[in-house]
């Protein structure tokens, strides 16, 4: 019932696709001219002369942004199959409509939770440090108004 | 709470003393009051004492009285495959006498060694050792199995060796526990081996039949006798399994080969020579014999061997005995030979005779030990006897006690050796048993009735030398400083005792005795009465004509096996026979043959009047033998108290140097020129030269694979992962092939 | 409400919803919620005790609610489709995480606040990670189980890295990462292939329950596949469990976490990788008599276990002699200790017998929970030790340290000598259980390495005892002071030791026995 014969033409395959790549690899290493240049030695940038290091430094922000995007994403996107699943298992047919509904609901609240959470870490802020200051100068800048105020009155 | 004592009455008797040694190790040791640490000590003794005597006397189920052992399932213990030793405790009526006399006088000699201890640094400590003694001691008799049994055994024997080294500054006291050790371990051996055939023989090694779980010794009871022939020793059945077991009892037991730690043992505190290596301790290898006793009447060979080494013991170590000077040496030979006495019963057969002079010898001889540590005390520490003499005066109440404890080793009528003794005489003589041939009883008998003579010859001497005569202990000694140098150091502990003698430091100096303060002599007079009295319990009939009723044979026949007589045995090899050419299967036929014998016990009930006319006679002979035995001991020993003994008697037959020589000096050689210098130097440490550099390479070889690198290691995870699955589908493959 | 717990049954045919059946795994995930949000809005001063009390009370409550599931269920033992089941597998297994996850719990409370870290994420962590160890045992479908232990995984990873400044738990935890992810796509990978390779020729579809791939193997369709797929899902919980050659990350990851957390990790996660690897190779590739595929797989399997038994614990033992780092040596011994618990594993896969199965099933659940203690017991005094920042975990560090601190040295030592094995002791129990177990299917020549295996691991187990009372310290050391939820903790482990030790009997029964004899040895 289980023949390897049908296998062979794609082992064939397999051998026949590495070894063309590996092939190509190694030929245009032979008799191709190495000649080393300092243009030729540069990393490829489109054409362009390189400016700086390519190893650019992000704030760490950005990828606890990107994951908790990522994250919540994923999690929402559970949402589609659902809904389109629902009208038909609510129906007569099956009589699930309870047991899904609050299913979703209670997802949806661990979601929440996670939500909350993040937020009281303060992992929405941007910055803290960038927050404090904008707090401080808005003190600072009501407390000069109220004084113009007083000096005013 | 009245039924949890009723279900725990066996736990509390084991662990009270348990408990007693926790406290006065943990919370004794930081008070320092003897005051304290004497009365937990003796209030745990004494709660094991009280309800020992509750659970053998308690109406319809106490032990002595009940057929049915107490059963006490604590936890089962281990269980692996058929093996199974529970944590349970039994009290049947052998070890309900045991647990009797070993929380009784044990708790006489408890409170004896709070006067005896007084002012001694390591209080607490010979304390808590001693309670924890008692514990290991009723663990070894109430166990139910022979492992628990066994836990016992060790234990006594660790409490043994910390008892005989307590003074730890002594090296003879350290060398003496050492030997001691040494020499229990050689027999402990024979015990494991012993206990691993038997339950190689019956899948058990319980002594009682349990719902889920026969008795070894019930099934052993159920095979065929074996025949008596050198052959069955090493026949791997029930014959070696009881030869086994004897080696370990020749160990704790102190018998003919391994009796030479028993006389060194002395250099521990006197309670504990009287506790430990007089009264319970040494006579474990008796319980265990007659608590095996159906494997010892099944195997003929071994009862003899029990039988020859116990009276040959007896002797030997009674003419030793004859020799000594030092005080406790003298008892500690007498020991080893009334020990002796008691195996020579159990080889006859007559396992009763044997519990009952277990009995009466802890009595007396607990008796006569307590006295001469009383002596002792009196003497500050000294136990040379020819430094003694004339003692009644000033110790009336000892002297007294010690009166009747002599009394009753010499067999004297009424006191209570006369009647174990003369009854192991009697059986000896008188035994049918298969394992003895005709001749050989009353060959065994001459060397008991002799050793009887030399027994009273020897107590008599101890007694003249100790408590008659002139008083030699004002006399300074040349000899003093090469004797006992270490005296000196626990003579302070003695004169702390007593206010008067605040001077005694010099050792030198002249001592006065004084009588022994009243914690010491009142249990010696309790010991005292029982020694006179403590025999009646087991009047034979013929002394009796039945006025008294046996009470100890009756209590004790019905539990211990009977040995086969000649007729018997005649009789089950005829059935055998007869079965295998019927059937051509051999054992089950055998079994209701050894019933059988167990119908005929009663009939010995019986007296008929031959017997008691001869066993009369014997007894008469006994009594005879004991006078002369005394009546020589005045005569020589009242004129010349310092009359000198044979040296080869003296210097004990030179065995500890024949040891010492063939064995000890041999392996010590062996050891450091062989084992030292050839296999610890050159091949363990050769191997572990190379085990290092081995280590190293492959050390350095782990190193390069535990570089730290997450790709070296999803490299090596990846390789190990394509081999698995290689295999895997190699297999898969292969699978398809076949197909 | 009905439906949730199994009553409708007209809901029953189409959502097989039960949450009695999952009460253990709910109670443990909600009191993690309850502390993620205690944790959100308290000041971090006052959260240690909270949160640590919230955790362990939600420990307890799924205990009870597992005990009440071992006697008193009577429904049905399986729910949503056979996704969770219930049998005693699940339930002593969970028992053992729940212990540990109770004693983790007891050592981080302390210790978060000497390291300065929030303990409510620390917590909230433990116990999502104790939620992923249990749906590991509970789950009867590779899929659950890979859920299952994606959840721990991912509670594990951030726990290594928890020392946020430091570098080496940072490393540790990317170590783990990256090695883990792979582990886990070559567990994802097995059970796709699997699924592949048990559709049947009348176009049923595969499946990943494990009691139908049990049913199907000699009917698969495709058997390399399966075999494939069984090697990779070996391979997957190989890792899990740290069996060489897949130990690789363990030394690492142990050294460089927090000591809590790798206590936590040698004892749980491991746990737990043994239960789903028991869960899917005795119940999924099962011994059968009849010659055929299924009969293949299991001796192939069987045949790479023994193998595998063997060079785990030379490999585990030759290297912890080697170790000057104490968590680096406790970690080598983790990896023997696997390689222990791997012989039982293979008598339980070899016993023909469906007695001698579950016995040896037992024994290794009692191993494992032996083992979880005492490695908690070891690790827990190797954090009092180290304090903050592991600083003292070299052997020179433990120098003479015994008499000054003689209550930690004896706990230590008690634990070290229950790894070792010395009678008395828990470790020796289980070790007598497990060989026992494999000797009785006639593993004689593995035992015997076993056996040798315990005589190497003397060396370093009582070099460190000897470290303690026998050297000289060099510098002055003062004697730390241990404290109360620490010393909890370490007296519970030294008194489980000694206990499971000396009566290690009712524990044993009670994991091989079946619901009603439980109920009856608990007076139910």
């Amino acid at each position: 019932m289980f023949d390897l014969k049908a296998y062979l033409p794609i082992l064939l395959m397999f051998i026949v696709a590495a070894g063309f790549a590996v092939s190509q690899v190694l030929i245009s290493q032979l008799i191709g001219p190495k000649r080393r240049t300092p243009t030729k030695l540069m990393p490829y940038e489109c054409g362009k002369d390189p400016v700086g290091s390519a190893r650019e430094r992000f704030s760490v922000k950005f990828y606890l942004v990107a994951m908790i995007f990522v994250l919540f994403d994923i999690e929402l996107i559970f949402l589609v199959p659902w809904a389109v699943v629902f009208k038909r298992l609510a129906g007569p047919e099956f009589g699930l409509g309870t047991l899904m509904y609050v299913e979703m609901m209670l997802f949806i609240a661990l979601l929440f939770v996670g939500f909350v959470y993040i937020w009281k870490k303060g992992i929405l802020d941007w910055s803290q440090a960038a927050r404090q200051e904008a707090e401080a100068e808005a003190e600072m800048l009501a407390g000069q108004s109220g004084e113009r105020l007083r000096r005013a009155a | 709470m009245l039924d949890f004592i009723n279900q725990h009455i066996l736990s509390i008797i084991i662990f009270a003393p348990l408990v007693g040694a926790a406290i006065n190790w943990l919370i004794g040791r930081r008070l320092r009051s003897e005051a304290f640490i004497g009365t937990v000590a003796c209030t745990a003794v004494g709660i094991s004492t009280v309800f020992a005597f509750i659970a053998a006397f308690r109406p319809e189920t106490g032990a002595l009285r009940a057929e049915a052992p107490i059963l006490e399932h604590l936890w089962t213990w281990i269980e692996v495959g058929t093996f199974r030793a529970d944590f349970a405790l039994a009290m049947d009526r052998l070890s309900g006498i045991y647990a009797l006399f070993i929380t009784g006088v044990g708790l006489l000699i408890h409170i004896f060694a709070t006067g005896y201890m007084h002012g001694d640094g390591g209080f607490y400590r010979f304390f808590s050792y001693m309670n924890l003694f008692m514990f290991m001691m009723l663990v070894l008799v109430l166990g139910d199995n022979l492992l628990l049994m066994f836990v016992g055994w060790e234990g006594v024997g660790l409490c043994s060796y910390l008892l005989i080294g307590y003074y730890l500054d002594r090296d003879e006291a350290r060398v003496a526990a050492k030997k001691a050790f040494v020499a229990n371990r050689v027999g402990d051996w024979g015990v494991i081996l012993g206990v691993m055939l038997i339950f190689f023989l019956t899948g058990s090694i319980s002594f009682f039949d349990k719902p889920d779980l026969p008795s070894a010794l019930r099934i052993i009871g159920e095979m065929p006798i074996e025949p008596f022939a050198w052959s069955a020793l090493f026949a791997g059945g029930i014959t070696s399994a009881a030869i086994l077991l004897f080696i370990g009892a020749t160990g704790k037991s102190a018998q003919i080969p391994l009796y030479v730690w028993l006389p060194d043992a002395m250099a521990g505190p006197t309670p504990v020579s009287a506790l430990i290596h007089a009264a319970t301790m040494v006579t474990a290898g008796v319980y265990m014999i007659v608590r095996c006793s159906p494997i010892y009447a099944h195997a003929p060979t071994a009862m003899f061997i029990v039988a020859v080494i116990g009276a040959v013991t007896a002797l030997f170590a009674a003419t030793i005995g004859l020799a000594q000077n030092d005080i406790k040496k003298v008892l500690a030979y007498s020991t080893i030979s009334q020990i002796g006495y008691m195996m020579l019963a159990c080889g006859v057969g007559a396992f009763v005779a044997a519990i009952f002079h277990v009995m009466t010898h802890a009595f007396f001889k607990a008796l006569l030990f307590l006295g001469s540590g009383s002596v002792i005390h009196a003497m500050h520490h000294e136990q040379d006897m020819r430094r003694m003499g004339g003692l009644r005066k000033y110790m009336p109440i000892t002297f007294a006690t010690m009166i009747t404890g002599w009394l009753a080793i010499c067999g004297i009528p009424i006191f209570a050796g006369f009647f174990s003794k003369d009854e192991i005489l009697w059986k000896t003589w008188s035994t049918e048993a298969f394992a003895i041939p005709h001749g050989a009883s009353r060959a065994l008998w001459t060397i008991g009735a002799i050793t009887a003579l030399l027994t009273a010859v020897y107590m008599t001497r101890l007694m003249v030398m100790t408590f008659w005569g002139e008083e030699r202990f004002r006399e300074a000694h040349a000899h003093d400083a090469e004797a006992k140098p270490h005296a000196a150091v626990h003579a302070s502990a003695g004169s702390h005792a007593h206010g008067e003698h605040a001077g005694a430091h010099h050792h030198h100096g002249p001592v006065t005795p004084h009588e022994s303060p009243p914690v010491m002599t009142i249990p010696l007079v309790v010991l005292a009465v029982l020694s006179t009295f403590g025999g009646l319990v087991g009047v034979p009939y013929a002394l009796s004509g039945g006025a008294i009723p046996n009470y100890f044979e009756k209590t004790l026949e019905p539990i211990v096996a009977h040995a086969p007589t000649h007729e018997e045995a005649a009789n089950i090899e005829k059935r055998i026979a007869q079965t295998v050419a019927r059937r051509g299967a051999e054992a089950p036929a055998a079994q209701p043959a050894a019933h059988e014998t167990k119908h005929e016990t009663a009939e010995h009930a019986a007296h008929s009047p031959e017997e008691v006319r001869s066993e009369r006679i014997f007894s008469a002979i006994s009594v005879i033998v004991a006078l002369v035995g005394i009546g020589i001991g005045w005569s020589v020993f009242s004129k010349r108290p310092l009359l000198q003994m044979p040296r080869l008697l003296e210097n004990k037959y030179y065995v500890d140097e024949i040891y010492d020589a063939t064995i000890v000096r041999p392996i010590v050689r062996g050891a450091t020129e062989g084992l030292w210098k050839l296999f610890d130097l050159g091949v363990i440490d050769g191997t572990l030269h190379a085990i290092a550099s081995g280590v190293s390479s492959i050390g350095s070889l782990a190193r390069r694979l535990q570089p730290g690198f997450v790709r070296t290691y999803a490299a090596i995870m990846l390789v190990g992962a394509l081999i698995l699955i290689g295999y895997f589908a190699y297999y898969g493959v292969l699978l398809l092939i076949r197909q | 409400m009905n439906i949730y717990f199994g009553l409708q049954t007209a809901t029953q045919q189409f959502a097989d919803v039960n949450l009695w059946l999952l009460m253990p795994e709910l109670i443990v995930a909600s009191a993690g919620v309850l502390v993620m949000l205690v944790d959100a809005f308290t000041k971090r001063l006052d959260q240690r005790w909270l949160t640590g009390g919230i955790s362990l009370i939600g420990l307890v409550a799924a205990a009870v609610s597992c005990v009440w599931l071992w006697t008193s269920w009577t429904g049905p033992t399986e729910a949503f489709f056979g996704m969770i089941v219930l049998d005693r597998l699940r339930l002593s297994f969970t028992l053992v995480f729940l212990v540990v996850s109770a004693l983790s719990v007891l050592l981080s409370m302390i210790w978060v606040e000497w390291e300065r870290l929030p303990a409510g994420e620390f917590h909230a962590l433990l116990l999502f990670a104790t939620a992923g160890m249990m749906l590991m045992a509970s789950g009867g479908d590779l899929v659950m189980i890979f859920l299952g232990l994606e959840l721990l995984s991912i509670s594990t990873y951030v726990m290594a890295g928890f020392r946020r400044t430091d570098v080496r738990s940072n490393e540790a935890s990317m170590k783990y990462f990256i090695l883990g992810s792979f582990s886990s796509a070559f567990l994802l990978y097995g059970t796709a292939l699997v699924y592949g390779a048990t559709a049947m020729a009348n176009g049923t579809p595969g499946t990943t329950n494990i009691r139908e791939i049990a049913q199907r193997l000699d009917t698969a369709l495709y058997p390399p596949l399966l075999f494939a797929g069984a090697a990779m899902l070996l391979i997957g919980f190989g890792f899990k469990v740290a069996t060489a050659p897949f130990h690789v990350w363990t030394p690492d990851v142990y050294e460089g976490a927090p000591t809590p957390v790798t206590a936590f990790m040698a004892a749980g996660p491991k746990a737990a990788g043994f239960a789903s690897f028991m869960r899917v190779f005795l119940f999924g590739f099962p011994f059968v008599v009849a010659a055929g595929t299924a009969q293949r797989l299991h001796s192939a399997w069987i045949a790479v276990l023994v193998v595998l038994a063997v060079i785990t614990m030379t490999v585990g033992n030759t290297a912890a002699i080697l170790q000057s780092n104490v968590k680096r040596m406790l970690a080598y011994s983790s990896i023997a200790h696997a390689g222990y618990v791997l012989v039982g594993l293979v008598a339980a896969g070899a016993a023909s017998d469906l007695g001698q199965r579950n016995e040896a099933i037992a024994a290794v659940v009692f191993y494992l929970l032996v083992y979880s203690i005492m490695t908690l017991g070891a690790f827990a005094v190797v954090t009092i030790l180290a304090r903050s920042g592991d600083r003292r975990t070299e052997i020179e560090d433990y120098n003479g340290i015994g008499f000054d601190s003689p209550w930690l040295a004896f706990a230590f030592s008690v634990s070290l000598l229950s790894l070792l094995g010395v009678p008395l002791t828990a470790g020796f129990m289980g070790k007598v259980m497990v060989f026992s177990a494999a000797l009785d299917q006639g593993y004689v020549g593995l035992v015997v390495v076993a056996v040798l295996n315990t005589v190497v691991s003397a060396y370093y187990y009582l070099r460190l005892i000897v470290v303690m009372f026998f050297r000289e310290r060099s510098g002055a050391w003062n004697a730390p002071l241990v404290p109360a939820s620490m010393a909890i903790a370490l007296a519970l482990t030294v008194v489980g030791i000694f206990y499971l030790g000396i009566f290690p009997g009712r524990v044993i029964e009670v994991f091989q026995a079946s619901p009603s004899v439980i109920s009856r040895l608990l007076g139910t």
